[in-house]
């Protein structure tokens, strides 16, 4: 009974090239330009990022270096090889690189000022938003770093870093220039490793592992990828709207007469206007998300949890496409239609964070943007797009079932009956 | 049989509908015939299930159609006064469409498409979209939908408004062979005399939201017969002769349009010789003299001392 509804609605939308432009070609020439412009921002015009990374050590490298030199002196090997040992351990202290040969480096001093903060305010400064990341130095690091460089040691050791949400451009440029430091750093400690080769010492690549974890969790992302989360969530809403115009229209020219000469129930043609945009939504995700992942490397870690919001959102979708429907007919004209494609898609899009990450003017619009279909998925996209699990934003999920189901029973009671049909 | 008793409908300050009553028996074509306005599109709408009457009722088969229109909607074929069709759907997919939710499906459904667009004479015409059709082509497949479900009713609101002479007999002939092969029981509703007096056996007519008349073609007709109609042209417009025509006592009506001078007189007097005389006195020279039986028109003139159409 509704597949027929469903297969009609999609020959019409691919004969109406206005239609897919609106629904798939400006969403990814958005994605596109708007990736192009920040992306660009981020990498040439870095003067405009000014970043605070706070580095709280919690032991003391030169007191490591003095532990290490001391068991260097009791192992039972030649003289000349433990001076050299010392040497080459004196030039590889990370802690002292990382702060002088990297942060403290001319070309990268303009965009980042690099702050030392005492253990006790660790917490204090992970609240805080002041810091695009922290640099988390553990006990005895620059010892285990040593031991692990020169004598294989199995313990690796870590640097925790904090990567904060809210910075998220000035947070990947402090995470670049850590994997940047690792990679030279490997290299530079090539040398090392032919001056000690002879006594058989072997030197590994270097482990220092920035282990990731920021202040909500989150990991920093491209211009693309947001784009593409903000402008997919965005654009769907015109599939509400274009399928509530087009049943407005059905009803204008008479042929919702003849849906229901045909015996077809109230409940069928509201269950078909909610699958059709149910289904074309999910048509309009998948392409763009598609495109993206083709075009900007917009890739999805967890294709369940992925599936999860796109539906869910779609779910959505389909209920926003009833009640646009109803109210339609209800008023008997397509402005209500023509209203939330022309001022009400905006207004949730710029809540929701599609044009920039709005949740930060102020913890109002934050939560009234995750109260919007749009911004709820949006949030979910972007936390499983940063490695989260889908049990992090099933809330989202269920709030958006629910959202598509109670608009869609709200819609069944506006629908107008029989009666008032005409 | 279908049936509306005193059907009223009243939109707002404005009673659309009032008081109509009219009947449909297997295999009759009954005309449904008014000005502008009158109220036949609201008529068939609370025929044929859509709106709800403002009371009166409809009844088919002597039950009630107004709480269990699933009965009637069955077996009835409406034809609206616009186009209701997918403009970006070809021909054969908007029938694909109809004849779907009509719960027609496969075989059945192909079959009967083949035989719509033969009754309606789109074969040819099948895959072109809709909206490059011509406005004859469009309401063909207009009614072509209706026919789908075979259905025993068809109920037609002005199905030949706005197109030419070629594709209005064709969708009138269209009508009567549904009428004679399917033996399809018609509701034909038109402001055009000349279709209701083709095509139906029983004439309803109605102004203002009342049926004023009702009956046969010749019944109606018969309202007129007790005066003749008779259409004169003159070769030089002549006021005296006017004049006198006016204050002849037997002559009860003169109007006087483009040169033609048509007067209504009772059929038993003989007029024609008090016609010559007149003109012979006046000395007009008349060019032809032409006794007319009357037309629904005129009918309708009679009735309501309005012309049909402006
Ligand atoms: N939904 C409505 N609300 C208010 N008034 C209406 C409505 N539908 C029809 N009318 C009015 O009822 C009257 C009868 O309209 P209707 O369409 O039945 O006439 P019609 O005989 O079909 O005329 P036409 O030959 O122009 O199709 C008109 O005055 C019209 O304006
Ligand atoms: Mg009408």
């Amino acid at each position: 009974m509704i597949s027929p509804f469903i297969k009609k609605q999609f020959l019409l939308l691919i004969r109406n090239p206005q239609e897919l432009l609106l629904l798939l070609g400006m969403p990814f020439i958005l994605i596109t330009i708007l990736g192009f412009a920040l992306g660009s921002f981020m990498n040439n015009e870095g003067t405009n990022i000014h970043a605070k990374v706070a580095f709280v050590e919690h032991g003391n490298e030169q007191e490591d270096f003095k532990t290490f030199v001391n068991d260097v002196k009791n192992m039972p090997m030649p003289v000349e090889q433990k001076e050299m040992l010392v040497k080459t351990a004196e030039k590889m202290l990370p802690i002292t690189m990382l702060k002088n040969d990297v942060f403290g480096s001319k070309e990268i001093q303009p965009y980042i000022e690099f702050v030392t903060v005492p253990p006790s305010e660790l917490d204090e400064t992970r609240q805080s938003d002041r810091y695009a990341a922290i640099i988390e130095v553990p006990e005895h690091f620059s010892y285990a770093f040593l031991n692990n460089a020169m004598f294989g040691g199995n313990v690796q050791p870590k640097l925790s870093i904090y990567m904060n949400e809210g910075k998220q451009m000035a947070a990947k440029l402090v995470e670049d220039i850590l994997i940047e430091f690792q990679e030279q750093y490997s290299i530079f400690s090539a040398p090392g490793k032919a001056g000690v080769a002879s006594n058989s010492l072997e030197l590994p690549a270097i482990n220092v592992k920035g282990e990731m974890e920021t202040v909500t969790k989150k990991k920093p992302m491209t211009a693309s990828t947001y784009y593409t989360v903000g402008m997919s969530v965005m654009f769907v809403l015109y599939i509400a709207s274009y399928i509530a115009s087009y049943a407005f229209r059905e009803k204008q020219s008479h042929v919702f007469q003849r849906i229901l000469l045909a015996n077809v129930p109230k409940r069928a043609y509201i269950s078909s206007i909610f699958l059709t945009a149910m289904i074309l939504a999910f048509v309009q995700l998948i392409i763009l998300y598609g495109l993206a992942a083709l075009f900007y490397d917009v890739k999805w870690p967890n294709m369940t949890s992925f599936l999860s919001i796109t539906v869910s959102l779609c779910f959505a979708v389909g209920g926003l496409a009833v009640l646009l429907t109803a109210l339609n007919y209800r008023m008997n004209s397509e402005n209500v239609s023509i209203f939330f494609s022309s001022t009400i898609v905006s207004i949730l899009s710029f809540l929701g964070g599609s044009f920039f990450p709005s949740g930060q003017i102020s913890e109002f619009i934050r939560i009234v943007g995750d109260l919007t279909p749009n911004g709820a998925s949006m949030t979910a996209y972007l936390k499983i797009l940063q490695g989260y699990e889908l049990s992090a934003v099933i809330g989202s999920v269920w709030y958006l079932c629910a959202f598509g189901v109670v608009i869609l029973i709200c819609s069944i009671w506006i629908f107008p009956k029989r009666g008032d049909l005409s | 049989m279908l049936e509306a008793v005193e059907l009223t409908k009243q939109f707002k300050q404005h009673k659309a509908v009032n008081k109509a009553s009219l009947f449909l028996e297997r295999g009759e074509i009954v005309g449904l015939l008014g000005p502008n306005g009158a109220g036949k599109s609201t008529t068939i709408a609370m025929i044929s299930t859509l709106i709800p009457p403002t009371s009166g009722d409809v009844r088919f088969n002597n039950e009630s159609v107004i709480k269990h229109p699933h009965k009637l909607r069955n077996v009835l074929g409406v034809v609206p006064q616009e186009i209701a069709l997918y403009s970006d759907l070809s021909a054969k997919e908007n029938l694909q469409f109809f004849g779907k939710i009509y719960r027609l499906s496969g075989m059945e459904l192909k079959t009967r498409i083949e035989e719509v667009l033969e009754i309606v004479g789109l074969t040819d015409r099948q895959n072109d979209l809709v909206k490059h059709f011509s406005g004859g082509m469009k309401r063909r497949l207009n009614i072509g939908v209706a026919l789908l479900h075979e259905p025993k009713f068809i109920i037609m609101d002005e199905p030949t408004v706005g197109i030419d002479p070629q594709s209005r007999n064709y969708i009138l002939e269209t009508v009567k062979r549904l009428n004679e092969e399917k033996k399809m029981t018609v509701l034909y509703t038109s402001h055009y005399m000349e279709e209701v007096e083709f095509l139906c056996d029983r004439i309803y007519i109605m102004d203002q939201g009342h049926i004023i008349v009702s009956g046969t073609k010749e019944e109606i007709k018969n309202i007129l017969s007790s005066e003749d109609t008779i259409q004169i042209k003159v070769e030089r417009a002549n006021e005296s002769f006017i004049q006198a025509l006016h204050q002849n006592p037997i002559i009860s009506r003169v109007t006087v349009q483009d040169g033609l001078i048509t007067i209504l007189a009772p059929k038993e007097v003989n007029l024609l010789s008090t016609l010559f005389k007149l003109a012979d006195e006046t000395k007009t020279v008349l060019t032809s003299v032409e006794i007319k039986t009357p037309t629904l028109e005129d009918v309708f003139l009679h009735l309501t001392g309005r012309a049909l159409r402006d």
